[in-house]
């Protein structure tokens, strides 16, 4: 009765979306503020502390204090990591010239090929002698060899995976990316590896994008330019992936007769690598002068900043504890093959 | 899924919404 009542007002069609005008107010003010305070305690900080550390810690202290007054809910719709990701990224090919996406993605193209067939499969066979789910093992597999979240999320809908399972995967991807965000930069510094070679091992290694370009920019300018290309590489496969998974789904565990269309694989393509070429053609004709591009280079930042706070601000903690012992052992060992095979193949590539 | 593509759309409307800001002179300087 009630219900009937309320889709019956006139009012009530704009109710939820006014409602819901505090919370994108209130929580896009705590994600633009937490990216002007990492931006400044940046500058005070000592070197080794980059922005995107200082994003992604300030992202988790905010998100531990609203998680624990119980209003997480409520304030979370400028949360958008993948957003804010994404649109940085179609800036950042605005800074880099077609002619290097073109020799670095090449390259890229090949690692990606080699990385995220290996590490599929090994991914997939590790999960295998765990005995995990099947649902689970396709989800993850898909996860540690593309590119994590939006990988898993393809993955998900193509094997039709529970909603937990895919919850399940996301949480373990973001939480391996973090760690391993602050310690790869620092690793290749140690091992002398080039802008170039440490830019690719990180865009061949971290499975979410946001902290590929976070490891990257914590390294130098050179090496986030080469592993977001790297990464974007890799990314462009989602769909072949996930029409490949949806092929294997139905024929070989479901024997069903209906088969995927191989328009999928255009349908799961990211777009914003379109935005992101496009924009570095229009860089290299020559449309904007130097001192735009100093200003596309700030806006850049900013976008990227607001994804690193988000990074932290995404993470559900409730899920963390729900993880069970298995996945996150299969996920540990294909994330250990996955950083060596990857530091490999980057050396061989990039190495000259 | 949805969500998803609109995405990727979004920030492709968006990113290139700035830089015609930056082109047009209208956002000519950005501190970081």
């Amino acid at each position: 009765m009630h219900v009937a009542q309320q889709a019956a007002s006139p009012h009530a069609r704009w109710a939820t979306p006014l409602r819901r005008i505090p919370g994108l107010v209130l929580s896009l003010a705590i994600v633009l503020l937490l990216a002007l305070l990492a931006n400044r305690f940046s500058r005070w900080s000592p070197r080794v502390i980059e922005y995107p550390l200082w994003a992604v810690g300030l992202g988790l202290i905010v998100n531990l204090i609203v998680t624990a007054g119980g209003v997480r809910g409520q304030i979370n719709q400028a949360f958008r990591t993948e957003l804010y990701l994404k649109t940085g990224l179609v800036l950042m090919g605005a800074t880099i010239n077609f002619r290097d996406i073109l020799t670095i993605g090449a390259r890229g193209i090949i690692q990606a090929l080699l990385v995220v067939t290996t590490v599929f499969l090994v991914t997939w066979v590790v999960s295998d002698w765990l005995r995990l789910d099947q649902k689970l093992k396709a989800v993850m597999s898909a996860a540690v060899a593309i590119c994590g979240i939006s990988a898993a999320i393809a993955a998900a809908g193509a094997v039709l995976a529970r909603k937990e399972q895919l919850a399940y995967v996301t949480t373990l991807v973001i939480l391996f990316a973090l760690p391993l965000m602050v310690i790869q930069p620092y690793l290749a510094n140690l091992m002398g590896l080039s802008p170039s070679v440490a830019g690719a091992w990180i865009g061949g290694n971290i499975d979410t994008t946001a902290a590929v370009v976070g490891a990257g920019a914590i390294h130098s300018e050179q090496a986030m330019k080469v592993a977001s290309i790297v990464k974007m590489s890799q990314n462009a496969l989602i769909g072949v992936v996930a029409f490949l998974l949806a092929l294997h789904w139905v024929v070989v565990v479901e024997r069903a007769r209906e088969r995927p269309r191989p328009k999928e694989i255009w349908v799961r393509f990211p777009k914003f690598v379109l935005g992101f070429i496009a924009a570095s053609l229009l860089v290299t004709l020559g449309l904007l002068d130097p001192a735009q591009v100093k200003a596309v280079t700030g806006l850049r930042n900013w976008f990227l900043t607001l994804a690193f706070v988000s990074i932290g601000l995404e993470l559900r903690f409730r899920e963390v504890k729900a993880i069970g012992g298995r996945p996150a052992l299969a996920y540990l060992a294909a994330s250990v093959f996955n950083t060596s095979f990857a530091l490999g193949i980057a050396w061989i590539l990039f190495g000259r | 899924m949805k969500l998803v593509l609109s995405e990727d759309w979004g920030a492709v409307v968006l990113g290139f919404l700035l830089i015609a800001l930056v082109w047009g002179g209208v956002l000519s300087n950005v501190p970081w």
